[in-house]
């Protein structure tokens, strides 16, 4: 069912909106061993490394390893926000949101 | 008194030379367009290969070396040895964040000049006369 113009301009302007928080939020990953946490923001740049208290007991290579582990998990919570989004947004243009 | 048959020729010029003027801008506006979905297919497969090439950014002291892509790959982070040691974990955290953070601004700004200077010129020509035919 196509959508009427009203209802299409709404839908992008509700869509503006959700783009604008997701970009506006930040995404947060973490490494399995719990050596680091990896914030990115709502474009995917890095904004803030966190490395345990206990990281000057291990070697560069390791504790690359655990940040490029935590920057991933964190790429990929962020990817997932999008994914989510593109969804919702199919709902919206298809009309079945009751939003 | 053949006026009216005059009138009536001149309008039928007139009429049959819109029309070519019109089917000559149709066609045009087609060559156009084809070219255009052309070049932009071009534009959308030199994205793809400029997204996955490494760029390598190494910090001002020599310590922090960053291999990454422009589509968020992070190839190699290799940080000097005993950096673990030299820093507290917050001082730590802070460099590799800044590193990685400026790593990233340096691929994407890499990557966006070379898509531009891709970017053929009939496709920037389109993108211009669709902004002075008020479309854009």
């Amino acid at each position: 069912m196509a959508l009427t113009p009203d209802a299409a301009g709404a839908v992008i302007g509700e869509l503006n909106r959700r783009i604008e928080a997701l970009r506006a939020g930040r995404y947060e990953g973490r490494d399995q061993a719990g050596l680091a946490t990896v914030k990115v923001d709502g474009d995917g740049l890095v904004c803030e490394v966190k490395l345990s208290q206990s990281i000057s007991r291990y070697r560069s290579d390791a504790v690359s390893k655990a940040v490029r582990e935590a920057l991933l998990a964190a790429q990929t919570s962020l990817t997932q926000a999008y994914e989510s989004l593109a969804a919702e947004a199919e709902k919206l243009t298809a009309g079945d949101s009751d939003g | 008194m053949d006026e009216p048959e005059d009138l009536m020729r001149a309008t039928t010029e007139m009429a049959d030379e819109y029309q070519r003027i019109a089917r000559e801008e149709a066609a045009e506006w087609e060559r156009i367009s084809r070219e255009t979905a052309e070049a932009m297919e071009q534009v959308a497969e030199s994205a793809q290969r400029l997204a996955e090439q490494e760029v390598t950014w190494k910090s001002e002291d020599g310590r922090i070396t960053v291999r990454l892509t422009a589509g968020g790959a992070i190839n190699a982070l290799d940080l000097a040895p005993a950096m673990p040691q030299r820093y507290d974990s917050a001082g730590l955290g802070k460099r590799i964040a800044e590193a990685l953070r400026a790593a990233q601004l340096k691929a994407r700004k890499e990557f966006n000049e070379a898509l531009e200077a891709s970017i053929p010129e009939r496709v920037k020509e389109t993108e211009r006369l669709i902004r002075e035919s008020g479309h854009d």
